[in-house]
């Protein structure tokens, strides 16, 4: 085996490790204490006595679902981020760059306004958050299409210009909705992980597994994008089939994760960036990695912003921007993060 | 001798500007052409529809007598492949970077380079004398040092044709010679055909076997050095007045400036 492969795999081994030993962390901390015997019983046994049921339900149907999603979105969100970096070749982009997430926060507003979420189900939350996203793709698309798709300087402006858009159309919404939704609206917008349902987690858990093969498969392509277009090209590279893959890709990556727990901002910005100070530039890696840390860091901030002031718990987004930002502006001006 | 580039009455350009019209030539295996004009004579429009990143409007061009459309795109990159005049990427390492070289090699599915892709990388990373260098990360070495490391990643795509866009303009004179010689080196042993382009006039005539002369999009003549780099052609060429010597040494034309004094 050549040692490329080999420090890749040492990389990932030890991605994982952190991501169990984190997981673990934020399985057993919380809120309500466990006993830490218990704790071990409940993990390796089935049979539960009745009088730790408490003990077990919170474990495993408060806990557990909520460090699964906390993976799965700070995984998705990671992943996202990195890939977009990538098909744009611009450091700043990430998934709210791109006008995806604010068309899913308008959809999800119009629901809470409408009050879909009330009188037909809560399920259809996620749903109108997915179908803003895919709105806002199709959109972008169409007006993409018809400049030079060649061009990512269009697609990035498009989305940008997006994104204010739909950012005005919340503040509007806001500002005609009745105090009750505004509130629902905002907790919405802070970001939270409290959506237990496993169902919804098993769907976006697999999607973005998926959606790690699809990218890994493009890996190559992507470090020759990072070349410029027309090297790329020079290298065998479709470059329009690849953007129009993965950006639709990532859409529905981001589609999908923030309907499901709202605008959770600077994962997909810093946890690329730390990555390629420590590991490199070499997507073959870099999107595993991006993958697993983007997850770790996401079980960690949750488990900050659910036990700092308890029994009260910050919004998930105000963590990963406090903690994120310090460690952003420390690696810019210490280590010469390259933007 | 077998003719491995061919351009038949091609036209091509962006939407109304910066176009090459009727062009029509055909290159020859292991020949050393140069490419002189001014700027905006479309030196690089030519190179691009060559290199299929422009579609032609008009005409055809055939490569190993098989027109360029229809040779399938992998095989197309593995023949004739482009050195970038600047490097974009950063921070990738020497080594890494004329990897990305072996990618239109790679079978599908293949992530990794194999052992023979290492060892056909190392191989040329001696010939061009870049292999001390490997391990330096592409911001870290000179300019001289990235044009070589950009040929070197040209060449292990192991092309049978070589384009260079002004790839020495901007180094120093004892450097700009290193790489054409290097160029002449590697067109002998590896059997390259080479095509660049030049603004030094004098380095075009004393290193190229031919030179195409272009002139607002068009041929205005091509040939032997002696042929091509006339009073005449470059007065046309340019709008200067110029004295041509013979260098003593290389009986190559030696072009000596005329200053305007008015």
């Amino acid at each position: 085996m050549i040692e490329k492969k080999k420090k890749y795999i040492k990389i990932i081994l030890i991605q994982i490790i952190i991501l169990i030993i984190v997981s673990l962390f934020a399985f057993y901390f919380g809120t309500a204490k466990i006993n830490h015997k218990n704790f071990f019983y409940f993990i390796f046994n089935k049979n539960i006595p009745a009088n730790y049921l408490s003990e077990y339900t919170i474990l495993f149907y408060i806990r557990l679902p909520r460090i699964l999603l906390a993976f799965t979105i700070g995984a998705t969100l990671s992943l996202s981020g990195v890939i977009l970096q990538a098909l744009f070749r611009n450091p700043l982009v990430d998934s709210y760059t791109t006008g995806i997430a604010g068309g899913a926060g308008v959809g999800v507003c119009l629901n809470i306004l409408f009050r879909f979420d009330k009188i037909i189900s809560i399920i259809t939350l996620p749903i109108s958050g997915f179908l803003g996203a895919m709105a806002a793709l199709i959109i972008i698309y169409l007006i993409a299409f018809k400049k030079n798709f060649f061009n990512t300087n269009n697609i990035l402006l498009i989305g940008v210009i997006f994104s204010f858009l739909s950012s005005s159309i919340i503040t509007l919404l806001l500002s005609i909705s009745k105090l009750q939704y505004m509130n629902n609206i905002i907790y919405w917008l802070m970001g939270s992980l409290n959506e237990t349902n496993y169902f919804f987690i098993y769907i976006i858990l697999i999607t973005s597994f998926i959606g790690l093969v699809i990218s890994f498969i493009f890996s190559n392509s992507l470090n020759a994008l990072s070349l410029g277009d027309e090297e790329a090209l020079n290298l065998g590279i479709n470059i329009i089939r690849i953007k129009k893959i993965l950006f639709t890709l990532t859409a529905i990556l981001i589609g999908l994760s923030v309907s499901i727990s709202g605008l959770i901002g600077f994962v997909g910005l810093i946890i690329p960036h730390f990555l390629r100070l420590l590991i490199g530039y070499d997507y073959k890696i870099l999107l595993v990695s991006c993958y697993l840390s983007g997850g770790a860091f996401l079980i960690i901030c949750d488990l900050i912003a659910r036990t700092i002031i308890s029994p009260a718990e910050l919004p998930i987004g105000v963590i990963t921007g406090i903690i994120g930002g310090i460690i952003f502006i420390h690696l810019f001006s210490k280590k010469k993060i390259n933007l | 001798m077998k003719k491995i580039l061919e351009l038949k009455n091609v036209t091509a350009g962006y939407e109304n500007y910066f176009y090459i019209s009727e062009i029509n030539f055909s290159i020859f295996k292991k020949d050393y052409i140069g490419i002189i004009g001014p700027n905006g004579a479309g030196k690089t429009t030519l190179f691009k529809t060559i290199l299929k990143i422009i579609k032609p409007i008009k005409g055809e061009i055939f490569f190993n007598e098989q027109n360029i459309y229809k040779i399938p795109n992998n095989e197309f990159v593995k023949n004739i492949s482009v050195v970038s005049t600047n490097i974009e990427t950063q921070f990738f390492s020497v080594e890494d970077y004329v990897l990305f070289g072996r990618i239109p090699h790679f079978k599908k599915f293949q992530f990794f380079e194999t052992k023979k892709d290492l060892e056909i990388i190392n191989y040329y990373m001696e010939l061009t004398g870049i292999k001390k260098l490997k391990n330096k990360k592409i911001n870290e070495i000179s300019s001289g040092e990235k044009q070589l490391t950009a040929i070197t990643r040209a060449l292990v795509q192991e092309p049978k044709l070589l384009l260079l866009d002004e790839s020495t303009a901007h180094l120093d004179l004892n450097h700009q010679l290193h790489i054409l010689s290097l160029l002449k080196k590697l067109r002998d042993e590896l059997n390259l055909t080479i095509m660049i382009t030049f603004h030094n006039l004098n380095l075009a005539a004393e290193f190229c076997d031919k030179i195409i002369l272009l002139k607002e999009g068009k041929i205005l003549k091509i040939g032997l050095p002696d042929e091509t780099i006339t009073n005449e052609n470059i007065r046309q060429l340019y709008n200067i007045n110029v004295l041509i010597e013979k260098n003593k040494i290389t009986k190559k034309p030696n072009i000596l400036f005329i200053p305007d004094e008015k």
